[in-house]
């Protein structure tokens, strides 16, 4: 069999059949790209948690005047409570990494920088915040060794735990990546139903060569291989097409835009685009040659 | 080169068996014609030569193939074995006369250079030469079924089978093409035809095999086209060993001549006969034949 031949016959099979090969080619690049938005999800996640799980800290609130913690008693800490949880902090490292003190004054300050946009940062005044020991722990899953050494003790208002919020937020991009996995599963049948159904379609408008070819003793891989080819030629076209989208998203949305918007958060980038695409597109390449052989098993009497 | 051992062919669902306890040997370098009613099997016959079917039972031998034992991915060589044939010509509407012949050498790997000196010399064979360049639909039924032999010849077959290659052409042509089929026998290659086609049966004096329900009715060395199965007489050879069956026709047992008008008309009192065959009407040859007949007559 020689390829320029071979070549010839993809070709003038894509181009006779061309409506049917376009379906395919969107039908699939649609479902890669979904299917790349889930795994990028996915992958934006686990940015995120490294990222932010080197950074999540846990806040030991102090008392102020007014507090309303039952273990302020609606009293300030006093400095001596105060050096005592630094001294207890000090003491638990290991499990503890860092100890920092954020004043009042610089709590304040932060907050009016986070909501400069925002008509809260003018209602705020100084002395609804806190000052507070920001601790960071070498292993941010060990939150309750600090919050049942520190929850209720002289001067200690409230012990927050930041990973947990980040974890809600987790579980949510989690959520959103497995749906867009879900729904590119559903378009993966949608793709595949729809090679077959070119498949059946193109081995009956061309029975007169497959027969002619039959007959005359070409091999069964020889018949066969023009309807693979094109298959995987259409659906690898639109997984390629799929991929150029997502680098598309990646590199105008995300790091063009919300990586500039949000600077102090860590996205995917394209370097992700770059670790999935082979995976999609050899998982794309299996799925179009199975797909094909299956259908030809039943539809192509050679 | 072809043997069939009590082969016996019984389609899914079939109320009776295509082919019954057939048993026929083809030598190399014979020239058979297979003839019979529609439905007595010719086709099946044929079918089960190129494995496009399997026997139910029995034993079929295909140039060295044992075609019960033959695996379906080797069948592709047994096939490279076969040319074939068929009434309806099987050409590629959209390839040249050129490309419709290259194609049965393209799909089995020949090399374009060996594409490009043989299918001229097949072409000059079946006597297309400087039609290459044409397209199917430009060509008369009688050279669209030329192309059609050159390819069933291009790679050098040992057998040829055709299955009633003249069913579409008139009957002129149809002699060229079964000359052209007996040239193709002469040079060695093994050729059966299934045909009603009586009169280029006649023509050819060729070794007869007669079906009729799936059974070998007769098996003639050098006959005619004979009596319809269902008539009277049991078959053995009756319509006549080579010779005319007692009509007193001069001569129809003559040579194949090229000489198409006095032929026909000599034969007209025996084709008048076989018209009484009810069906399948009879193909455009021999309609043509007939009124040609009575005209003279």
């Amino acid at each position: 069999m020689k390829l320029s031949f071979v070549l010839g016959e993809i070709a003038a099979g894509l181009r006779r059949n061309l409506s049917m090969a376009v379906s395919v080619v969107l039908v699939t690049m649609i479902s890669m790209y979904l299917l790349g938005l889930g795994l990028l999800a996915g992958r934006q996640v686990d940015t995120m948690k490294d990222y932010w799980y080197d950074r999540v800290q846990v806040s030991i609130f102090l008392c102020v005047e007014g507090s309303q913690y039952p273990s302020c008693g609606g009293k300030a800490t006093t400095p001596d409570q105060r050096e005592q949880v630094r001294r207890q902090l000090e003491q638990m490292k290991p499990p503890v990494k860092d100890v920092y003190y954020e004043s009042q004054a610089e709590a304040f300050k932060r907050f009016k920088e986070q909501f400069k946009n925002s008509p809260l940062a003018e209602q705020a005044t100084e002395r609804a915040f806190a000052d507070s020991f920001r601790v960071s722990l070498t292993d941010p899953g060990r939150f309750a060794v600090i919050s049942s050494s520190f929850e209720g003790a002289p001067g200690v208002g409230r012990v927050q735990d930041q990973k947990q919020l980040l974890d809600k937020f987790f579980t949510f991009m989690n959520v959103v990546s497995w749906a867009a996995i879900a729904l590119s599963a559903l378009m993966v049948l949608c793709a595949m139903l729809l090679m077959a159904t070119t498949i059946r379609q193109t081995a009956f408008s061309r029975r007169r060569e497959t027969t002619i070819m039959r007959l005359v003793g070409a091999s069964n891989t020889t018949i066969q291989t023009p309807f693979v080819m094109e298959t995987v030629v259409a659906s690898l076209l639109g997984a390629g097409l799929a991929m150029g989208l997502l680098y598309a998203t990646v590199r105008y949305g995300v790091e063009g835009y919300l990586s500039r918007a949000l600077l102090d958060t860590a996205f995917v980038g394209l370097s992700d685009v770059l670790a999935i695409a082979p995976w999609v597109l050899g998982g794309v390449t299996a799925l179009a040659v199975l797909t094909s052989w299956f259908t030809l098993r039943r539809y192509l009497r050679v | 080169m072809i043997s069939f051992d009590t082969v016996t062919k019984t389609y899914v669902k079939a109320i009776r068996p295509a082919l019954d306890a057939v048993s026929l040997e083809v030598e190399r370098g014979e020239f058979v014609f297979v003839v019979g009613q529609s439905g007595s099997g010719k086709s099946t016959l044929l079918r089960l030569a190129i494995r496009e079917e399997r026997a139910t039972s029995g034993q079929v031998h295909v140039s060295g193939f044992d075609l019960r034992t033959l695996p379906d991915r080797r069948v592709p060589y047994l096939r490279r074995e076969i040319g074939t044939v068929f009434q309806d010509f099987r050409l590629l509407p959209a390839k040249t006369v050129f490309e419709n012949v290259a194609f049965a050498l393209q799909v089995i790997g020949k090399s374009r250079a060996v594409i490009r000196q043989t299918v001229p010399e097949t072409l000059r064979i079946v006597g297309l030469d400087g039609k290459d360049k044409r397209l199917p639909h430009e060509l008369s039924g009688g050279e669209q079924q030329r192309v059609a032999i050159a390819r069933a010849i291009v790679n050098k077959p040992t057998i040829l089978l055709a299955d009633e290659p003249t069913g579409n052409l008139d009957p002129d042509t149809s002699r060229g093409i079964v000359a052209l089929l007996d040239r193709i026998n002469r040079s060695g290659t093994t050729v059966v035809m299934a045909t009603h086609d009586a009169g280029i049966v006649d023509d050819f004096r060729k070794r007869v095999v007669r079906l009729a329900d799936g059974k070998v009715v007769s098996d003639i060395g050098s006959g005619d086209y004979g009596e319809p199965v269902g008539s009277v007489v049991p078959d053995t050879g009756l319509p006549g060993f080579g010779t005319p069956p007692g009509s007193g026709t001069p001569s129809s047992s003559g040579m194949p001549s090229g000489g198409d008008t006095p032929t026909r008309t000599m034969k007209l009192p025996r084709l008048g006969r076989r018209t009484i065959e009810p069906e399948p009407p009879p193909p455009v040859g021999r309609q043509d034949r007939d009124q040609a007949g009575r005209h003279t007559e």
